[in-house]
This record gives C-alpha cells, structure tokens and sequence, in this order.
C-alpha cells in the first residue's frame, strides 16, 4: 500500500504571481485628455 | 482660508473649505503675546503624500504668531490617500517653536482591525526622510478580500503586524512590513467556478484538494512603493485541506506531511486592487474602443503587447 | 495656465520630469519652488483619482501622462533625458523612455 513517510524538513511549495499587466498603454488615452482637462496644472 | 494658507502655501494646494476662529494679539511691557482658536468642519487639501479630504476639529493656539498650539490637540480626517485610501481618521498633537510637530499618535478603522500610527515628531515645511511606524491590529482576511473585489476566494484570519513607512522627497514607502495570523490560522479557499478548464485530470485532482486550504500560521512580509509596486511574500504552514476539499486515500496521506505553502505576489499594491477582478470578471476590462486602443471597427490603432498575466499554478506548467 | 508657471516653463527654470511630475532645472529661488511644490501636489491628486478610476497603479498613471508631456513640450522647453539630466527640447522628437506607449 502506499505509505509517505514525513519527512523531518517541511516540503516548501513555491509559487511566484508576477501581476505584469502592460497597463501603460490602457491608460495613454486618459491621460492625454486629462491633461487637456487641467493645463493650468499641465 | 487664504491666510491659513500662506504658510501652508509651500507644502499643500488647492485648500478648500472655511476655518472660523478668533485671534488676539496684546502688546504690553513685557512683549507681544498672540492666541487664538481656530476651528473648521471640513478641510480638503492636495498633500505631497496625496489628496487629504474632510480634515476638521479645533485647535487652541498658545503663540499665534509662532504657530505653537496647547498639548494634544485633536483632529478628524475624513479621507487621506497615499496610495492606498484609509478612512475616519483620529489624530492628536501639539506644535511646539520652530514649526516642530509632535504626533502622539493616529487612528483609523481598517478592515474590521485598527491602523495606529506610533508617536512621532518632525519638522512641518523641512525636506527631510520622515519614518513613521504603522501597527496593524485585527486586520480580518475576509474584509481584505472583500476590499480587492476578489469574490471568487474566500479567507478568514485575524492577522497583526507593523508597517514601517519611509516617506521622502519621492514618495512614501513600506519597508519590511509584517503580518502575522493569529494562533488559530485560518482558511483559504477558491469559491468561484473553475477559470483554467484545460486543466488536466491531475489538474482538477490537485485543483479539488486544495481549493480550500486550511493554515495554522501565515505571516506576510510586505515591501513597496505605497504608490507603486508592493512585494507580497506569504508564508503559511501547517496546511491542511479545508472545508470543501475533496478528501481521499492520497490526499490524507499527503496531508501528513509538513508542507510549506509560499507565494510571492510581485504586484502593484494599488492595482491588486482592481486588477485581480480583470484576470477572470471580463466585463471589468475596459472597453478597448473607448480606450482608444482599436478604432470603430475594432483595428487595434497601436501594436498592444498582450498582457502577460502569468500566474503559473503548478499544474499547468508543460512537463517536459 | 498660470503667468508665472507659463514664464517659467518658458525660461527653462522648470521641467517635465520622466516621473510625471514637474522638476526644478538646476538651482532657483524659492518662489519657482513653492511653484513647483504647488503644481506636483495638484498632479498627485490627479493622478491617485484617476489611478483608482482606471485601477492602475498612481506611479503608472504619472509615468504614462510624463511620456505625453515629454512628447508635447515645446521647442526651448526642458525635459528629463534618459540618463535623467536635463535636455533641452529641439525641432526634432524628444528622447523618450522605451515603455512609452
């Protein structure tokens, strides 16, 4: 039968989440009307 | 308010809102001596750290003129925005000569727990590297999944800790933030329907056993630009399968070992906030068109490079 | 926009910086530095609303409105290079960082 034995050093499970999303081209319309909204800070 | 903000002038703009308050300033052999009471039930200011809104309270001022006030004076802040918004906050002072303040301590409500920010004194107007401490008590994992709109996990755990906050000329940031789970742990679990259907037999097997995970410890180191990118690296242990997990021979057997579970999440702190919901709610992306990324008939306008979005749960990895 | 901020726009006293924010060009007096306290502390609280809005992060938001402001300054006016020194902008295309868009 199948049988695991513990092993004494804990078993480390890695998982590395990268959220990466290339927001800078989404946001490249807004911000171009927002400056157009605010030149007096722009 | 203008007054008021002459001397404010160089360090917050756009100072909205009224103050009311009475100011005598007396003469006589000994010298001039200045008091006064200001009072204002709601001032909105743009901070170098941020928008701050709804600022009220009163303050007794002891030297008008040298902006001293009587010990610990207590304001209300409705809103302040670092990076992340935190809401309803308590704070009390006093300003001492030479635009010396000292913060004995600040409070806002967060996430079913408390933000306290330790005592601490600066220098109002110098450019200096100001370090703050902020404790994190009762922070409930349940309200902090809620707050990132992510309603396919569900979490409990109490969790306490401390923010060392680093604020500079460019910004305010975590260093070696912790948090730690209360004893008792808590679980974690994926209550939304299954995104990766190309997942294969061992896919769903591993998917089943452990979308409900139980821990008794998780701590969580966090460090980051507050409005930037944070690194998240969570560690939890004393893993077993929670309320909901499919259970069998292998998965009790495997539930003896000791594993550790740790996850980095390199995300911006910010956009974890919205950006967890777009991985998987479709309709939360913004529509392309009114972005201006395609144009009517849907021809992209520019060259979008396709988001690389790569969680990369263990299964679904090709084995070579 | 405000006369004073127009002016110094103009002089070179003040530039676009790659961050998104408004930077001091070498060494001025204190009343171009309130001015360039004040206009940063407007943009910040432009970009965290716009930032939360959008759900991107408030360092991107700015990044991406610096890489347009950069590209829209006019001839004569600073701009923060690559190497983070201070250009001045010519005729042609100003030196623009790879990310943007």
């Amino acid at each position: 039968c199948v049988n695991v034995t513990a092993p004494d050093k804990p078993i480390v499970i890695e998982l590395n989440i990268n959220i990466r999303q290339e927001v800078i081209y989404r946001l490249d319309a807004d911000a171009a009307n927002t400056i157009e909204e605010n030149p007096e800070i722009f | 308010p203008d007054a008021l903000s002459d001397t404010l002038m160089g360090l917050v703009s756009s100072l909205k809102g009224s103050v009311q308050g009475t100011g005598r300033i007396d003469w006589n052999a000994k010298g001039i001596t200045s008091t006064g009471r200001f009072a204002s039930d709601g001032l909105d200011f743009a901070a170098p750290f941020g928008p701050v809104q709804g600022l009220s309270g009163t303050v007794a001022f002891t030297d008008l003129l040298g902006l001293v006030t009587a010990p610990n004076q207590t304001i209300k802040v409705r809103s302040i925005n670092p990076g992340i918004e935190v809401n309803d906050g308590v704070a009390s002072f006093d300003l001492h000569p030479g635009y010396r303040l000292v913060v004995h301590g600040a409070q806002w409500p967060f996430m079913q727990g408390t933000l306290r920010l330790e005592p601490v004194t600066m220098t109002v107007g110098a450019a200096e590297t100001r370090r703050y401490t902020l404790v994190v008590e009762g922070l409930n994992a349940q309200s902090l999944i809620q707050r990132m709109d992510m309603n396919n996990l569900s979490a409990s755990g109490v969790f306490d800790g401390s923010l060392p906050l680093i604020f500079d000329a460019s910004g305010g940031r975590i260093e070696n933030g912790q948090l730690a789970a209360r004893a008792g742990g808590g679980n974690v679990a994926y209550v939304g329907a299954l995104t990766y259907k190309d997942l294969s037999a061992m896919g769903n097997f591993a998917f089943d056993s452990l979308k409900s995970v139980d821990y008794k410890t998780m701590d969580i180191k966090l460090d980051g630009s507050l409005s930037g990118e944070i690194i998240t690296r969570i560690r939890f242990t004393g893993v077993s399968q929670g309320q909901g997990a499919k259970r069998n021979f292998l998965t009790r057997q495997v539930a003896k070992l000791p594993i550790r579970f740790v996850v980095n999440i390199k995300a911006p702190f910010f956009q974890l906030f919205g950006n967890m919901r777009s991985l998987y709610d479709s309709n939360y992306v913004a529509d392309p068109r009114a972005l201006g990324l395609v144009d009517k008939n849907g021809k992209p306008i520019r060259k979008e490079p396709v988001p690389t979005v790569s969680i990369q749960p263990p299964v679904s990895e090709d084995t070579p | 926009r405000d006369p004073a901020y127009a002016a110094a726009k103009a002089a070179g006293q003040v530039g676009e910086k790659r961050d998104g924010y408004l930077g001091v060009v070498g060494t001025q007096g204190a009343d171009i530095q309130a001015l360039v306290r004040d206009i940063n502390n407007k943009r910040r609280a432009v970009y965290t609303s716009k930032a939360a809005s959008l759900s991107s992060t408030i360092d991107e938001y700015a990044f991406t409105t610096g890489c347009r402001l950069i590209l829209e300054t006019s001839s004569g006016e600073k701009y923060q290079g690559l190497d983070g020194s201070w250009k001045t902008r010519g005729a042609g295309a100003p030196e623009r960082d790879a990310k943007c868009p």
